[in-house]
């Protein structure tokens, strides 16, 4: 297709219409999964997780992976010592 | 209701969206629950480091985001397997849904470092602000604006989008003559 430079107006309205028509795309692919019904194994896992039961060969990230605290700024991956 | 019990209900509330986002980030169906399962364990192991009150789903999100980042820098091989694993399954799925638009979407998604990735879907589709993307992915609140607008524009020149042309029936038609095939698995 031609590419015929628009005017600053005309630039700036279609950046407002692709950026709308992008978000739009991202939160249809979002919700897609987003309003499934849970699946039985999270729930099964919460119900272990508060039983006491811990999962069997976990991924071994270890603490770094879990923010200290929600409001300061989460660790990065660090090497564990 | 106990704290534990309202951590429970949080972290139970909080799994449909770990799932949009992790299915959108990651692009395998298997591999998006696996996070999220690896996701909810981690947090319920370290309950203590949550404070009450504050930003739960961020917490959570954060969690998530770190782990796939390690799990990627333990398995080097499949950061450069991860595209093509992510356009191939993504296109599987696709044809089963039958979303064209979202599988473009996909495999236009798939092209994006996932920096640019993670960022354009914490805003546009988790709905997180601007300032707890940034706390979610430890970065400024800047980098996350510009990587957000650099995902955006990504998206909009593969996926071929104009001012002119909405998503209605010449678009989709002129991406589906665009496209390369990637999409048509069998």
């Amino acid at each position: 297709m031609d590419a015929i430079s628009p005017s600053g107006f005309e630039a700036r309205k279609a950046g407002k219409i692709v950026r709308k028509a992008i978000g739009d795309k991202l939160r249809a692919l979002y919700d897609e999964v987003a309003q499934e019904p849970v699946p039985d194994r999270f729930t099964d896992l919460l119900k272990r997780l508060e039983a006491g039961g811990g999962e069997p060969a976990g991924t071994g990230g270890g603490d770094a992976d879990v923010a200290a605290a929600p409001t300061g700024r989460p660790p990065q991956d660090e090497e564990r010592s | 209701m106990t704290a534990s019990a309202d951590f429970r209900n949080g972290l139970l509330e909080a799994i449909p969206s770990l799932r949009g986002f992790a299915f959108s980030f990651v692009g395998r169906s298997d591999r998006a629950d696996d996070l999220v399962q690896q996701t909810l364990t981690k947090a319920w192991s370290h309950q203590k480091s949550f404070q009450p009150g504050t930003n739960l789903k961020a917490w959570l999100y954060t969690i998530l985001r770190n782990e796939f980042y390690s799990q990627m820098r333990k398995e080097r091989r499949e950061v450069e397997d991860v595209d093509g694993n992510y356009s191939r399954n993504l296109s599987v799925h696709a044809e089963q849904h039958g979303h064209l638009d979202l599988a473009d979407l996909r495999t236009a998604l798939a092209q994006l470092p996932p920096d640019q990735r993670e960022a354009v879907l914490l805003i546009g589709a988790s709905g997180f602000s601007y300032e707890e993307a940034s706390e979610i992915c430890g970065v400024a609140v800047g980098t996350v604006k510009s990587r957000v607008n650099r995902a955006r524009n990504r998206l909009a020149e593969i996926l071929g989008v104009k001012g002119d042309a909405d998503f209605g029936p010449d678009a989709t038609t002129a991406a589906s003559l665009s496209r390369t095939g990637s999409a048509n698995a069998a």
